[in-house]
């Protein structure tokens, strides 16, 4: 699961994450990140370097 | 002391301070970050999670949903509240989260039992529940500072910097190997002279004046002028925020004066 805020300031960042995810199977991250208004380079890589594995957990519940 | 207004936003306040003193600027820096009270949930009982999500992290992440009310002030501090901190509607907010799968939870379907209260952020996914899968939350949320626990953290990112002071002689040859060389990009040429477009962008770095070969780029900070940046994670509107720090200081001010009086 994305994390709730960035870890360095504590922006909430999660709330753009569907989106997010959505949107990068057609366009550049980094627009996409412009445009959601995430700026800051500790808020991009929470998103960026996201890896969402909770599909893959629930295979072993 | 004089304040100057920069920028204005729900979430975030910039303004420009004169006259006041370093640690003026980072008083109000530090109690925007650690002493505005907000919002946040504090106990929960789980009564069914059947998520691939343990206990503890469904908890943390809903503690840091940050969550706003119409009007804050009616709600107080548990340990200030009338009932002595056993808990009551003026400091306990309840709230109820009950999904079952297929689908996500969201911070949405944190569902207070006072209509004025919500989280601030709809979209933030809590748990992702498989066909089955149900969770039944039960809790409270109360008014907290940062001090004590980072989810009650209104205050993100707050900072200050000295104004900056750019000043351009008449050495200038109009060489450019200073706009080249600033990262933030506020200097242009303008007639063989360099311009200095937005001073207050300025991150005293001072790489224009070491490229500087005829020694006409002067960077100074202003030492008693302070741009101090304020931002909010929504639960209190940052204009809010910087009025609830001041008085936070200023409380504790009085309250030091009050004590050294009665050696007096």
């Amino acid at each position: 699961m994305i994390p709730v805020r960035c870890f360095s300031c504590g922006t909430v960042i999660s709330g753009v994450w569907e989106e997010y995810r959505e949107r990068i199977k057609s366009e550049p991250p980094g627009k996409v990140l412009d445009e959601l208004g995430v700026e800051r380079f500790c808020c991009r890589r929470m998103l960026l370097s996201h890896v969402e594995i909770v599909d893959t957990l629930r295979r072993y519940q | 002391m004089k304040v100057e207004l920069l920028e204005l936003k729900e979430n975030r306040v910039r303004f420009l301070l004169k006259g006041v003193s370093a640690a003026f600027a980072n008083g109000i820096r530090r109690a925007a970050l650690a002493e505005v009270p907000n919002l946040a949930i504090d106990e929960i009982a789980l009564y069914d999670n059947t998520s691939v999500l343990f206990d503890e992290q469904l908890a943390l992440r809903l503690g840091l949903v940050p969550i706003t009310a119409e009007d804050p002030s009616v709600f107080s501090l548990p340990e200030e509240c009338q009932c002595g901190g056993a808990g009551c509607p003026g400091c306990r907010l309840d709230f109820m989260v009950t999904v079952e799968g297929p689908g996500m939870v969201y911070s949405r379907d944190i569902k207070f039992t006072d209509p004025s209260v919500r989280p601030v952020v709809d979209t933030i996914p809590l748990v992702v529940l498989g066909e089955g899968e149900k969770v039944v939350i039960e809790g409270y949320a109360t008014l907290g500072v940062a001090r004590s626990h980072a989810k009650w953290n209104a205050g993100t990112l707050c900072g200050y910097k000295n104004l900056p002071k750019i000043e351009i002689g008449p050495e200038c040859n109009g060489c450019g190997k200073c706009i080249a060389e600033c990262a933030r990009n506020i200097l242009v040429l303008e007639a063989e002279r360099i311009k200095v477009t937005d001073p207050l962008n300025c991150s005293l770095c001072k790489l224009c004046v070491r490229a500087c070969e005829t020694g006409a780029v002067k960077v100074e900070p202003v030492l008693d002028c302070f741009v101090l940046s304020i931002e909010g994670d929504g639960s209190v509107k940052a204009r809010d925020m910087v009025w609830m720090a001041t008085s936070e200081i200023r409380k504790r001010a009085e309250y030091l004066g009050n004590w050294l009086a009665e050696f007096a």
